[in-house]
């Protein structure tokens, strides 16, 4: 569970690889606005992409973490200003919403730390590869 | 095994940075608003002439605010499929301790003069 903004996030703990200060970033040419820019990593590149600024939430004004999210398409960082830790939800969440990236998180779950959307990394990857 | 690149031009251009193998650039010029291509160089850009400098090859031509000659290996990094096409990027390469979109003067030329 992490934090990007004042919304917390969880993300299955299968996906969640670790999480990395955030080097200067590469910006992407003609990349998508959530893009903020790439960085090299154990020897590739990774994409690092602002979930604020992609749900369409206030981005908040710098982050300098980001939790990686391995996938077999590849990986990407997702900015965090806090990382909350692990915390336990129920496997049946619904989704937000039918499209877009409402489409990608479900919940919300209760936790000791507050509410919680989960991100489906399935359904992130599809969206940012049609986005991108 | 990784591939590698040897003879990289590097550019700055406003708030980017590319990197731009030297095999395809056909020349670098400083760039006078009296050079036949100046036209074409900043149509992409909105350089100054008096401190900018010109790649060229064939009908494509970039004014940049500056550049470096790099001509030691360098390795070369896989587009991730996240970042999509963007500016005809063909990878990203390290150099100086810092990772470079890696385009092509035509790639660059169209990237820059759409993003005006």
């Amino acid at each position: 569970m992490f934090s990007c903004g004042a919304s917390h996030y969880g993300l299955p703990s299968e996906t969640a690889a670790e999480v990395v200060n955030l080097p200067q970033l590469t910006r992407v040419p003609g990349g998508p606005a959530h893009l903020v820019g790439v960085f090299a990593h154990r020897g590739e590149v990774i994409p690092v992409v602002d979930l604020a600024r992609l749900i369409g939430h206030e981005a908040p004004e710098s982050f300098k973490r980001a939790v990686l999210v391995r996938h077999p398409r590849g990986a990407v960082a997702l900015t965090s200003t806090r990382v909350l830790g692990v915390v336990f939800v129920p496997s049946a969440l619904q989704r937000l919403g039918d499209s877009g990236i409402q489409a990608c998180l479900r919940g919300p779950a209760r936790t000791d730390s507050g509410e919680v959307v989960v991100i489906d990394v399935d359904a992130l990857f599809e969206l940012l590869s049609k986005a991108a | 095994m990784q591939r590698t690149l040897e003879g990289l031009v590097l550019c700055w251009v406003g708030p980017h940075r590319f990197a731009v193998h030297a095999n395809g650039v056909g020349s670098i010029a400083d760039v006078g608003a009296e050079a036949p291509w100046a036209g074409r160089a900043f149509e992409a850009t909105e350089a100054r002439p008096a401190l900018s400098r010109g790649l060229l090859l064939g009908d494509a031509a970039v004014a940049v605010d500056r550049l470096d000659i790099f001509t030691q290996p360098c390795p070369v990094y896989a587009t991730p499929e996240l970042c999509g096409p963007g500016a005809g990027l063909e990878g990203f390469v390290l150099a100086q301790g810092e990772l470079w979109p890696l385009v092509s003067v035509p790639g660059l030329f169209r990237y820059l003069s759409e993003a005006r």
